[in-house]
């Protein structure tokens, strides 16, 4: 049980200022330097009404909000800090620096970069700190990787005190789809002195939100909600300050430490808190759900079997590889995607490859999968760059796969989990090399473990890896892999982790030998199976055991997946051989590839390509251009011809040639827009014709695709831009070719673009479609 | 606010993919209705408007914010008051959309355009909603009228999103670029007069852009 004295925060500020005539739009921070006296004399009333932790006047002073304002970051923080403290004159209250979100999305979803955030917030952070400012308050914000950014650069550039808080819908969720528990979680990790809510809604309907949080933490909350409901015709609020400060009172039980109000309230808000509260304290217990989180779910440890997704990861897999070193995210997040769908809790991020550079691309990947994927993260690497590049950019609280208890490694990787509040997987290895008992796994762990809890990390963040040996080779080594996972759940109590596939590497049919282990693996208590989930049989197992265990209460979960399905949809009647050309046209891909594969007996690759596949798709392209079908079509037939050129480039490869198509031509949305529909049906369509498309994807700066042409050889390069406000950034990036001296054919499109405006920006040329961008590629490249 | 779309169009979603009219598969068709039925279960849109008087000058009461271009203006020139207007498909659109886009081009076109009519829609809806009110107090609401229609500069989004505190309020923001996200997200200014107003022609004939677009319709409208 904890318990700790209440602090009054403030009530509105923009709320007062709009009273005191603020019209809506303009920044209230520069105010503290046009009309201190009216900022100073509302913050006066608050600090007279209870107030002990004052904001300063500086929400929104991030060098983008107050860009056109004519004032600077420093000097609007500065004085903002400086009116606080007059208000505060003559008391014990003290004054933080209020930090709200930049007001642009991050990326994935948007195209703010962590790192930029992160600097706009340093500079804040910076200038409040040499203001004067005696913690910093982060509040409103729905970004939980936003809001990471900037306790990091609180964190890493100064030795303030960090309070941070969200603002959630009635759903428990923020706008970008956080939850409260999962913000608790994360936020906890990285070392706040309180979190909680601000704005949303009323402190009734605030509750819920909070008390979700309370159940991922054990530090005190943060109450600062909105005085009930808005109107909504008007957006006034219509609570009275009692009725708010009666419902704030009932959260102290659960660690409401810091009270305040936000949107609506006033100092009678902040009055009636004090009334209302005077002689309580905040009392709480601390949490019951501990495990790891991304921003949207909680994976909770403890509560038994939490599969880990084993693919995202290049070892033994050449078009994995590929993707890798082409940095074809929709293709690593596709794989994500599928393991999300068969069941994964976690996903493992593996990105380790020869020749590349690992920690950009940790952070390329973790940022790619974040944004589609909503599950925790597991980042493994043996390259702690890698590793710290994969924590800080993944929204959430990960695991680290791995430490091992030799020296070097505990003093490399104990660290980051501590700064990053990681759980860690422990492997049960050293300096000494492999173990070969269940002992020398037991004394690694422990020494493992001792380390970890000296550092600071709780022991409910340390799962152990007992190692899985492939038994085809060291058969006597599979009990004593059991025995250890049976100790490290009975004697220490943690998680367990165990590579569960390596099993039966070298056999054949290994999904025989692999599953039969999974089962007593888990027997034994291994909880965190590192599994492909794409296979049934080891999903099915893990059902089984769930239901065996009595995890799966009711069976409900097994019985849900398993109960017989009659497929209500007859399947389309078998309409018997189709001819190569009709499958494409139609759009049947299984058909075309089948085709392809038997024309393939009598024709050599080259002839089914120039004989078959490219007049069958200029039919489809000429019916395209006669407006005789339509884009989905097209798209439908392309998609069944790259079938039939896998077979092709199968065909090609087994001959021992490259069966890499002809190109490469490298596509990009250029900076600033992420509209990136039309470039994605234009690869589409592309690679079905044959070419080698090396996608950059979205927002991609002129020296990405300069580099990329170089790095790659491509000999053509496609831009696209939407909205008039990005094509200029097209023009720069040609212009950025042409200065680098490239003069490989650009073809450019999209909505706002015109064939003259095409050429009067250097490109060399337009097309109106996918479809014509095939034919510029194809007149180029033959 | 949060709202819900209450039904998208397949028409609509058509006429995004660019259909002439070309022979259809009935189970494409029975797919694409099923996405239509996931986004109105799985997307949660959300709306924000306030109402203001309209100084002379055109100004907005109580915002530094005024409808520029010739189009807007002559669109408001009988109006004593203006609502602003911004509404969001949110971030599940986005994020349903990275999904889509990294499993296939294909399925990504189908919900983007589908997509594309919920937010329509949910636009209609609440203009629908909001000429009910004015005129059940006897006053009339324009269309709304959005930059980058005319010649009312993209640019103005921005200013609207600032007024409404679009970003705290129902998640919208504006990018350096000037680029709304969520990309499903639509701004705009709608008139209110005492005295019947004008209705914008409907379909294509008003846009300026019709000379190139597209989508633009064969006929007049549907």
């Amino acid at each position: 049980m904890a318990a700790q004295k209440i602090t009054l925060l403030d009530g509105a500020m923009g709320t007062m200022l709009q009273h005191a005539g603020l019209q809506l739009g303009d920044r209230p921070e520069t105010l503290s330097i046009t009309a201190p006296d009216v900022v100073a004399h509302i913050q006066r009333q608050y600090v007279q009404a209870g107030t002990r932790m004052l904001l300063a006047n500086t929400f929104c002073a991030n060098a983008h909000k107050l860009a056109g304002t004519g004032y600077g970051v420093e000097e609007v923080i500065e004085a903002s800090v400086r009116v606080a403290k007059r208000a505060c004159a003559g008391t014990d209250a003290v004054v933080l620096l209020d930090v709200g979100p930049i007001g642009e999305l991050l990326e994935p979803l948007g195209t703010l970069k962590f790192d930029e955030a992160y600097a706009l917030f340093k500079q804040m952070l910076c200038a409040g700190e040499a203001a004067g400012a005696e913690g910093v308050f982060f509040e409103t914000f729905s970004d939980l990787n936003e809001l990471r950014a900037g306790i990091l650069a609180a964190k890493e550039c100064t030795n303030l005190p960090v309070y941070a808080s969200m603002t959630f819908e009635a759903s428990g969720r923020t706008f970008l789809g956080c939850r409260a528990d999962a913000a608790a979680m994360a936020l906890s990790a990285l070392g706040v002195k309180a979190l909680g809510v601000n704005c949303s809604l009323g402190p009734v309907e605030v509750a819920p939100i909070l008390r979700a949080m309370r159940t991922c933490t054990d530090l005190p909350l943060i109450l600062k909600p909105n005085a009930g409901l808005p109107d909504p015709a008007t957006g006034e609020y219509h609570t009275d300050p009692e009725k708010f400060a009666a419902a704030c009172a009932e959260l102290t039980d659960i660690g409401a430490a810091y009270i305040g109000g936000c949107c609506g309230t006033t100092p009678a808000f902040i009055e009636a808190l004090r009334l209302k509260l005077a002689g309580k304290k905040a009392v709480w217990t601390g949490k019951t759900v501990h495990g790891i989180c991304s921003a949207s779910e909680v994976c909770a440890f403890g509560q038994g079997v939490r599969v880990i997704g084993e693919r995202i990861n290049p070892t033994g897999k050449k078009r994995f590889q590929q993707a890798l070193r082409e940095k074809d995210m929709n293709y690593i997040v596709a794989q994500a995607v599928e393991q999300a769908d068969a069941g994964a809790q976690i996903l493992d991020i593996n990105v380790g490859l020869p020749g590349i550079d690992e920690v950009d691309l940790m952070r390329r990947v973790v940022t790619a999968i974040g944004g589609a994927v909503g599950l925790p993260l597991q980042i493994d690497s043996s390259n702690p760059a890698a590793i710290e590049a994969g924590l800080r950019a993944a929204p959430g609280k990960c695991l680290i796969n791995s430490v091992n208890a030799s020296e070097s490694s505990l003093q490399t990787v104990l660290p980051l989990a501590k700064k990053y509040g990681a759980a860690v997987v422990g492997l049960a290895l050293g300096e000494s090399g492999l173990p070969s008992s269940s002992d020398e796994r037991m004394a690694f762990a422990q020494r493992i473990v001792d380390a970890a809890v000296k550092q600071g990390i709780p022991r409910e963040d340390i799962a152990i890896d007992c190692l899985t040996l492939t038994v085809s080779a060291q058969q006597g080594q599979v009990g004593q892999t059991l025995e250890a996972v049976r100790r490290v759940r009975t004697e220490l109590g943690l998680e367990t982790v165990l590579g569960v596939s390596n099993i039966s590497f070298g056999l054949p049919q290994r999904a025989i030998v692999t599953q039969a282990f999974l089962t007593q693996a888990i027997l034994a208590g291994l909880t965190l199976p590192i599994i492909n989930p794409n296979v049934k049989e080891m999903m099915d197992t893990v059902d089984a055991c769930r239901v065996l265990s009595g995890e799966d209460a009711g069976c409900a979960a097994y019985i849900e997946r398993h109960a017989p399905v009659t497929d209500a949809k007859p399947k389309a009647a078998e309409s018997g051989k189709v001819s190569i050309r009709e499958a494409i046209a139609k759009g049947l891909k299984g058909e075309s590839a089948a085709a392809a594969r038997e024309l393939l007996q009598t024709m050599t690759p080259l002839e089914l390509v120039e004989k078959e596949l490219i007049p069958a798709l200029d039919a489809v392209g000429e019916q395209y251009e006669r407006q005789q079908i339509f884009l989905p079509q097209l798209m439908n037939a392309a998609t069944a011809s790259g079938a039939a050129f896998d077979e092709v480039k199968r065909a090609i490869e087994k001959q021992g040639a490259s069966g890499e198509g002809k190109g490469p031509i490298v596509l990009a949305t250029v900076e600033g827009d992420i509209h990136d529909i039309g470039k994605n049906i234009v690869k589409t369509v592309l690679e079905n014709y044959g070419f080698h498309v090396i996608d950059l994807g979205r927002d991609v700066p002129a020296q990405r695709v300069v580099d990329a042409v170089r790095e790659y050889g491509a000999k053509i390069v496609g831009l696209s831009a939407l909205m008039t406000t990005t094509v200029p950034n097209m023009e720069k990036t040609i212009a950025r070719l042409h200065d680098e001296g490239i003069h490989i054919p650009v073809i450019v499109g999209g909505a706002v673009l015109t064939p003259d405006y095409a050429r009067q920006i250097g490109a060399d040329y337009y097309a109106k479609d996918a479809k014509q961008s095939a034919d510029i590629a194809k007149s180029i490249l033959g | 606010m949060q709202t819900e779309i209450k039904q998208i169009s397949l028409r609509e979603v058509l006429h995004f993919l660019g259909w002439h009219g070309s022979p259809l598969d009935p189970q494409w068709i029975s797919t694409l209705r099923a996405l239509c039925e996931r986004v109105e279960k799985e997307v949660h849109p959300r709306v924000i408007f306030r109402r203001f008087p309209i100084e002379s000058g055109g100004r907005l009461q109580g915002t530094s914010w005024a409808a520029q271009g010739e189009d807007a203006r002559a669109w408001l020139a009988s109006c004593e008051e203006a609502v602003l207007f911004a509404a969001t498909l949110g971030a599940e659109s986005e994020r349903m959309l990275l999904r889509e886009q990294a499993v296939s081009a294909e399925s990504a076109l189908l919900l983007d355009a589908v997509l594309s009519a919920a937010i329509e829609s949910v636009c209609d809806d609440v203009e629908s909603q909001l000429r009910r009110e004015a005129e059940a107090s006897g006053e009339y609401l324009t269309d709304r009228f959005s930059p980058g229609y005319g010649d009312m500069p993209l640019e103005q989004s921005k200013g609207i999103c600032r007024v409404l505190s679009a970003d705290k309020n129902i998640g919208l923001t504006v990018s350096q670029s000037g680029i709304m996200i969520p990309r499903k997200s639509v701004t705009a200014v709608m008139g209110i007069s005492q005295t019947p107003v004008p209705r914008r022609p409907s379909g294509c004939e008003g846009c300026s852009a019709r000379a190139t677009c597209p989508l633009r319709r064969a006929d007049k409208d549907e």
